[in-house]
């Protein structure tokens, strides 16, 4: 009734190809195109890192002979250098993980002075110390990450501004660093200038002496060309998708199997590394440090870089660092300066005034930075003509969602789970203050069925089912999953476990596309290693292209087949609740809790969802639905559990529940009719009206 | 003298929503608007209070054109919405909450005070009256939003989903209650709502969105017994 | 006895501009990144009308006052309210009035010039002994004001009809204006107020170490560090993180040295912040599923 089937050319191979094969192997379009799309994938990676190595020798060129007219250029590039590295770590995570932290300037001058310190005073080896410095840079991210991992919005950016001013009273005022004589200085080293570092018997020159060839440039734009083809690694990797799904919702990452807490620390650290690296960068390039370049100006520079460019993209802080370096080295703005001073002589705008005017303007004009607002522009174009090649027009309006559901795309839990009990819980309580929401709840599912839970508002069903997936932990009782105690466990451990849930009001990355949130479903989103992220192995391309057609396939099974490109925020409220029944399916659940999965849904979508949740079952899920659509609950249910004021009011049949007389006085209002076939509960508003 | 929405056309940046919708209220007269998901139900009542800016059409409340008008000065000229889940301020009392309601009145608040009927045919929220907001259930909370609404003396009501989330018991609470609203206030009510059968059992006249534009419109009687609207939204066979 | 005396007295001015800080975000969700430049603005403004002899000091206080106050409904309006737009991840705003603080700063460096100008306006010679120290009178004027201001606040929004409206707001901006009151009004309301007292404790501090581009700058990181400490959503808040905060950073330097001291006020603030992230006397934000 519900698989109404539409002709349309990606809808061609939907009945033909249903579980064609074993574990995700056999989705999309076959194995000859899984090939070409790895292919393609590593062509682009290659053509890529190539293109950035390319730039970052091209822009040395100018000072390979080492004349003295080519020195300001290479400390122009030096210098951009510097920035690219420190904002591309800094876009991390305001552009990703939407952490605004304004204290980049801080773990870049750990970096400068760190690096420069355990040189001279520690007398270590130049590279040891670089190493060093950037250990030490981890080290503090790590203890301010940590500190702040709780918070989020201004807290976090106030702390992080708090350290930078920190850091840099401590260089202004620590008499080690030689104060305003600048760090190294002569009353303590003799010399103002840092020595050339020698390593493997080369030796790197800073570009400062005519006639000598600033042989430093090259490793300097060779880590910076590395450090962004990284980055992008990072950023496309399910890694990456961890960060945007904490930006977005740190609850929900969690429920998506990512350790949050970890992951934090974690891009906070490579930030601050990648912070202090550019310190490194300024160092090497120009061998003396002063205390006061390191102000709050600074700090505040890397985020413009990151917001003129484009957060959140991967060549955003790359050319809003360039911008920035430019411009505030250029005569531009001296000029502008100038210009002003025509007019008045005391009312004018400087360096530092002009740079604020450019970052206001770039709010009003450019709020997704020069490269964000590019590719606003052109994307869309680019989505357009890929859909006009398959032959569909993505569009909101029409058909599609729960009430075409593809039943026959249901595939079986990769991991089977025995016969039996599967969720056991036991005396599972919790209080609020005062109020006892959940009171001493017993509660049995067994592996393949669907056990409802209903009962009135505040019963306690929403509550519940947080208990088990772990948002709240439960003040008594224990929760048994597959013979493993999940008691009070983060939601991260118990989507690993194998609980995939979906929420009362859909949970979704409202910017990002259909299948975006599908992928981000899978368990690579928590599960992949840093390293894997940046370094991308050959595994990499070819699981991707197997989530893709498995991403596919599950869009196919709810009813979306046609919208993996729309935005999630754009989709109806009906096909936002299918979307993320499939992102629960990806997790490669063994059981899925479902709270309120027909809330808002239209009569014939409420069909097609009891069909969809019908056939998972056939397959081998279980299912835990809080619901309360009576005529839902009645089709599909093989266990009822009535919850009033936290406790059991009554259990058993779907039949024998909705008869139940305590049942009917609670909740329903008149016994539940099962041969009305309403969208609307079982309750009219005026009695004797009702036919 | 009537709340007139005149092919209003509105809706977010890259999706365009309503597309020429004309809708009437009159004082007095209960009006459901009964439609699918995404058809644009949500969006019809943000934009008549001002929430979502019309591209074009109009709203006119009582003859004057409020097109243009802020949301919080449509709201003082008496036109009031009760939200989509309810959205009472939940760190304020039960009590707090309807006193903004009464502020809004301002000078529109003259002779019987609505409010006392409602709170004594539903004690409830006289019960909570100092308690948190946020304490009170689904059900309780919607009393508390239409009597937050009523307190305002609203000459038009406008009511987004009233009965989301609520249990079987607490839809026909809520219900019974718009009815009595109806009764006290004389305002003309423009409920939107998802359980179709109940808003046009309800309802005196209504209007079925789809896709953004009115498909049908008439005695919500007749339009609950026909064959068209059975099919699509009352899930008959 | 002495270093906790001055603290407090210290922290007290902090606890001002804290006041601020909590001000514009209960209402707003927005905390302006200029308000250490908005300290300057009302010193000089006051400056400015100093020699007004027909003018009696009320009147130039209130100049100043008024001047920072109207900025700051200004800048509300104008560069934060249209970055607030996008929702609870939106931090636009913060961007923002970090970038009117360096035009701020810029701009009354090159009118004014960098040095400190004597600024006698509201100057209160002479000192108080109290509990056997001599506390200047000019700071504990400001830490009374504080005192004074932060009971006048937490009265209003307790008691009165605009208190509701300004907690309404704070809870959910949208619904309010459902209610018949446009949140831009109450915004821009609490910047004028907020930016008021900046002015206001500008103008009382320059009359100690005279009025300067940058006298703001440090006040800014401990009045930011002591609203945070204290909670931002509370209005008592910072009376309780100045109090502490003045304390432990006048007992550290006095024990270690100055750098000591606002070392140990800023890891006061991590401590706290690990300890209960929203602050001393801040609510813990629900998540909601």
């Amino acid at each position: 009734m519900s698989t109404v089937q539409q002709e349309s050319a990606t809808r061609s191979e939907g009945p033909g190809r249903r579980r064609a094969g074993g574990s995700g192997g056999s989705g999309g379009t076959g194995t000859p195109d899984r090939k070409q799309q790895v292919r393609a994938a590593l062509r682009r990676d290659l053509l890529f890192s190539a293109a950035a190595l390319v730039v970052a020798i091209l822009v040395i060129l100018p000072g390979r002979n080492g004349e003295g007219t080519s020195i300001s250029t290479m400390q122009l590039v030096a210098s951009m250098s510097a920035m690219v590295v420190a904002a591309v770590g800094l876009n991390l995570l305001v552009g990703y993980a939407k952490l605004v932290s304004l204290g980049q300037g801080g773990f870049y001058a750990i970096g400068a002075y760190g690096s420069a310190y355990l040189t001279l005073d520690a007398g270590w080896h130049p590279v040891l110390a670089i190493v060093g410095a950037l250990a030490l840079c981890g080290v503090v991210g790590a203890v301010t990450a940590l500190a702040t991992m709780r918070m989020r919005g201004p807290q976090f950016s106030v702390i992080t501004l708090v350290l930078a001013v920190l850091i840099e009273r401590i260089l202004n005022e620590g008499n080690a660093f030689g104060r305003l004589a600048g760090y190294p200085n002569f009353a303590q080293h003799d010399t103002t200038v840092m020595e050339p570092v020698t390593f493997l018997g080369i030796t790197f020159t800073p570009p400062m002496i005519a006639g000598e060839v600033a042989t430093v440039m090259v490793p300097i734009v060779v880590v910076t060309a590395i450090v962004v083809i990284l980055s992008r690694n990072i950023v496309r990797s399910p890694w990456g998708a961890s960060l945007s799904a904490i930006g977005e919702s740190e609850m929900l990452a969690s429920h998506l199997g990512v350790a949050v807490f970890r992951r934090k620390v974690s891009v906070f650290v490579l930030a601050s590394v990648l912070g202090g690296l550019g310190g490194v960068i300024a160092v090497q390039a120009f061998g003396h440090l002063q205390p006061e370049t390191f102000d709050i100006f600074l700090t505040i520079t890397i985020v413009l870089a990151v917001v003129f460019g484009g957060s959140g993209t991967v060549l955003g802080p790359v050319v809003g660092s360039v911008a920035i370096v430019w411009l505030e080295q250029s005569d531009l703005l001296e000029q502008v300066t100038d210009l002003q001073r025509e007019v008045s002589d005391s009312w004018y705008l400087s360096t530092t005034g002009l740079v604020g005017v450019l970052f206001l303007l770039t709010l009003f004009l450019m709020p997704r930075g020069i490269v964000g607002t590019l590719g606003r522009s052109v994307v869309p174009r680019v989505r357009g003509a890929v859909a006009g090649r398959r032959g569909t027009t993505p569009t909101n309006e029409g058909d599609g969602g729960l009430d075409d559901v593809h039943t026959e795309d249901v595939r079986a839990p990769s991991h089977p789970t025995p016969d039996g009990v599967i969720l056991s819980l036991r005396g599972l309580g919790k209080a609020f203050g005062g109020l006892k929401a959940v009171d001493r709840m017993d509660l049995d599912v067994e592996h393949g069925s669907i056990h409802a839970i209903i009962g009135p508002n505040g019963a306690g069903k929403s509550t519940l089912a947080n208990l088990v997936t772990g948002v709240y932990k439960p003040s008594e009782g224990t929760a048994t999953f597959l013979d493993r105690d999940i008691t009070g466990q983060a939601p991260h451990l118990v989507s690993r476990a194998g609980i995939g849930r979906t929420f009362q009001t859909p949970q979704l990355f409202h910017d990002e596309t259909v299948l975006e949130n599908v992928l981000a479903g899978f368990p690579d989103t928590g599960r992949t290693p840093l390293w894997a992220a940046a370094l991308k192995p050959p595994s990499r391309y070819r699981r991707d292209a197997e989530m893709h057609a498995e991403a596919e396939r599950l869009l196919e099974l709810v009813g979306l087949a046609h919208a993996g490109d729309l935005l999630a925020g754009e989709l109806p409220y009906g096909k936002q609740r299918a979307l993320e029944i499939a992102r629960a399916l990806a997790g490669d659940p063994s059981l899925v809790v479902l709270d309120e999965p027909a809330a808002g849904l239209l009569a014939t979508e409420t069909a097609g969802l009891g069909d969809l949740l019908l056939t998972l079952k056939a397959e081998g899920y279980s299912l835990v639905v809080v619901e309360h659509h009576m005529d839902l609950v009645s089709k599909v249910a093989d266990q009822v559990t009535c919850m009033e004021q936290g406790r059991l009011l009554a259990r058993g049949s779907a039949a024998e529940v909705l008869a139940d007389e305590r049942v009917v006085a609670a909740y329903l209002g008149k016994p539940f009719d099962e041969n009305e076939h309403g969208a609307a509960p079982a309750a009219d508003t005026t009695e004797g009206d009702d036919q | 003298m009537s709340l007139v929405v005149e092919k209003a056309e509105s809706g977010y940046d890259r999706n365009p929503i309503l597309t020429g919708v004309s809708v009437r209220v009159d004082p007095g007269e209960l009006v459901a608007v009964v439609g699918s998901n995404g058809a644009g139900k949500t969006t019809l009542v943000r934009t008549i209070v001002g929430q979502l800016a019309l591209r074009s059409g109009s709203v006119t409340l009582e003859g004057a054109d409020v097109s243009s008008l802020a949301t919080h000065k449509r709201a003082k000229q008496g036109l009031m919405m009760v939200p989509e889940g309810r959205k009472l301020f939940p760190r304020l009392t039960v009590g707090e909450n309807i006193a903004l309601g009464r502020r809004a009145a301002g000078k529109r608040a003259t002779g019987e005070d609505p409010v006392e009927a409602l709170l004594e045919a539903f004690p409830v929220v006289k019960e909570r009256w100092g308690q948190q907001a946020s304490l009170l259930s689904g059900g309780e909370q919607q009393m508390v939003a239409l009597t937050r609404a009523v307190a305002a003396r609203p000459s038009y009501l406008l009511l987004d989903e009233p009965s989301l989330g609520l249990s079987p018991l607490k839809t026909l609470d809520v219900f019974r209650l718009i009815e009595l609203i109806r009764e006290r206030t004389g305002a003309g009510v423009l409920l939107v709502e998802q359980m179709a059968d109940q808003a046009l059992a309800a309802a005196d006249r209504a209007y079925v969105l789809e896709h953004g534009r009115i498909s049908m419109e008439g005695d919500a009687a007749e339009l609950r017994a026909s064959d068209e609207v059975r099919r699509a939204y009352l899930g008959a066979a | 006895m002495e270093p906790v005396i001055i603290g407090l007295v210290l922290g007290g001015m902090y606890a001002l501009l804290a006041q601020s800080f909590v001000l514009t975000f209960v209402t707003t969700r927005t905390l302006n990144f200029a308000v250490g430049e908005f300290v300057a603005v009302g010193a000089f403004a006051t400056l400015a009308v100093a020699s007004w002899g027909w003018l009696p000091t009320v009147g130039k206080i209130a100049i100043g006052v008024l001047a920072a106050a109207l900025l700051g409904a200004l800048v509300y309006r104008f560069l934060v309210l249209p970055f607030t737009t996008q929702g609870e991840h939106d931090v636009r705003w913060l961007l923002s009035t970090v970038a009117v603080s360096f035009v701020l700063l810029n701009l009354m460096n090159n009118v004014e010039g960098p040095s400190p100008q004597r600024s006698e306006t509201a100057k209160l010679d002479g000192a108080v002994d109290l509990l056997g120290v001599g506390v200047s009178k000019q700071q504990l004027l400001l830490a009374a004001l504080a005192l004074v201001i932060s009971l006048g606040l937490i009265a209003v929004t307790q008691r009165t009809s605009i208190g509701l409206v300004m907690r309404a707001v704070s809870q959910d901006p949208d619904t309010t204006s459902l209610m018949g009151v446009s949140p831009r009004v109450v915004g821009m309301g609490s910047y004028a107020v907020a930016m008021g007292l900046a002015g206001l404790a500008g103008i009382l501090y320059a009359a100690n170490v005279g009025a300067s581009p940058v006298m703001g700058e440090p006040l800014l990181v401990a009045s930011i560090a002591v609203a945070i400490v204290g909670g931002l959503g509370s209005l008592w808040g910072p009376l309780v993180g100045g109090a502490l905060y003045g304390v432990l950073s006048q007992v550290a330097s006095y024990q270690w040295g100055a750098v000591w001291g606002e070392t140990a006020g800023l890891l006061l603030v991590i401590a706290v912040l690990v300890w209960k992230p929203e602050g001393l006397l801040g609510r813990r934000a629900e998540v909601k599923l």
